[in-house]
């Protein structure tokens, strides 16, 4: 007789958590960090704890757990926002072969752009946005940014704002 | 009613729950609905602002470096398999027992109380005559939540195998008087006298516990076989050994 365990605490799977997971933590981090290593670091040290803990439902929870965690650490890693070395100066532009080189530039120069932007924002706006443009309901926001579900749209809003302002303030500051 | 505030717009753009009347609000009103363009147009913006390449992460490398993370916070307090011989295991159990049992076994008796107190089965806990000691004796640690087996029907001369792909931590409990004998990949235990219980760590690599030569379990705490003789139970199995 073959079992697939279902019964709960859900198993966590170490493998499935990388292939379902990892990837978009990562990007999910770097975009909060501005920083690479820093953002696989956090990464791992989200997934460590994973496996230190219980997870009582089903693989969605795992993802919103993996980065509530990862945010609550690249917030005790970024309580000051000096030092933060910039995502550009360490992966310089490069082209793919089967790509323009000046698409390319313009490509990286929007996310350079997004990047900036990003860092002008207070942390929580920036966990905000990035966490819904992460595919997160405003239930899984509010729980993961410790805030009330009604009021996601609002806080939102004025994130969506903010960036939106500070990409334009930087296209005209250059 | 009054135009609808952004956040609402901005929770129906996002297919978020909206009361029925500022569904409707918006469907009719020409503002609020130019509103909810607007902030869509943003998202779009936004989402092309944020598109970035999924990053270039190697997989088994993070993998690799996790299982270090999680070895290295589990060594604090976890006693080491790894032995050469008879004597050496003897001493590292001794410590084990000492080390380990105030703060694993309690669990696990009361898990083999709860399992067995009713069932008649021989055990800590079922009411049976204690044999030489009630205490548990056990080696390595598992703090982490997963499955635990409990073989029942072991009696003097009986034996016990866990056999490991790779090895990895495992918490092993036996009524004191059990004698191990503990390899890399192998734990086997010999002269059994009451139950033994394994406690089978999530995300372990696969496992394979032989009673008496037959294999009661093997696969790991997400999928496995198991013997015929098992009885689901809540977080594990408990199975009745053949006789020797
Ligand atoms: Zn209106």
């Amino acid at each position: 007789m073959t079992v697939r365990a279902t019964s709960s605490p859900t198993p966590v799977d170490f493998d499935a958590v990388f292939d379902q997971h990892y990837a978009d933590l990562v990007r999910y981090c770097r975009r909060l960090t501005g920083e690479s290593d820093a953002a696989e670091d956090i990464a791992q040290e989200s997934v460590c704890r994973l496996f230190g803990h219980e997870i009582r439902a089903g693989p969605a929870d795992i993802r919103a757990w993996l980065f509530k965690t990862a945010t609550n650490l690249a917030r005790d890693r970024y309580r000051t926002t000096t030092n933060r070395r910039r995502l550009l100066e360490v992966h310089p532009v490069q082209p793919s072969a089967s790509e323009a080189p000046d698409r390319a530039l313009e490509r990286e120069e929007r996310r350079a752009g997004a990047r900036a932007a990003l860092e002008t924002m207070a942390p929580r706006d920036r966990e905000m946005l990035l966490m819904r443009y992460s595919g997160f309901s405003y239930k899984e926001i509010a729980e993961a940014l410790g805030v009330s579900s009604s009021s996601v749209g609002t806080l939102l809003s004025r994130a969506e704002r903010r960036f939106a302002d500070a990409v334009t303030g930087l296209e005209v500051g250059a | 009613m009054m135009h609808v505030n952004e956040g609402l717009l901005l929770a129906l753009r996002d297919g978020e729950s909206v009361t029925e009347e500022a569904l409707s609000h918006v469907e009719m009103c020409a503002v609020c609905s130019s509103g909810l363009e607007e902030v869509s147009a943003r998202a779009a913006l936004i989402r092309e602002m944020l598109e970035e390449e999924v990053p270039a992460v190697d997989l088994e490398a993070a993998k690799a470096a996790v299982r270090a993370r999680l070895d290295r916070s589990r060594t604090r307090s976890r006693v080491p398999f790894i032995v050469s011989s008879v004597r050496r295991a003897a001493a590292i159990l001794l410590v084990a027992a000492g080390a380990v049992s105030a703060f694993q076994a309690p669990s696990v008796r009361s898990w083999l109380s709860e399992r067995f107190g009713d069932s008649g089965a021989t055990g800590p806990g079922a009411g049976t005559a204690p044999r030489q000691s009630e205490e548990l004796q056990s080696v390595g640690i598992a703090a982490r939540p997963g499955l635990v087996i409990a073989l029942t029907g072991l009696d003097a001369g009986h034996r016990v195998a866990l056999v490991f792909e790779v090895r990895d931590e495992v918490e092993v409990s036996a009524a004191e008087g059990t004698r191990f004998l503990i390899a890399d990949a192998r734990i086997d235990a010999s002269d059994v006298v009451g139950p033994v219980v394994i406690r089978v760590p999530v995300g372990a690599p696969a496992l394979t516990i032989t009673a008496n030569g037959r294999i009661m379990f093997t696969g790991t705490d997400a999928e496995y076989d198991v013997d015929s003789s098992g009885v689901q139970a809540d977080g594990g199995w408990i199975f009745r050994a053949p006789d020797a």
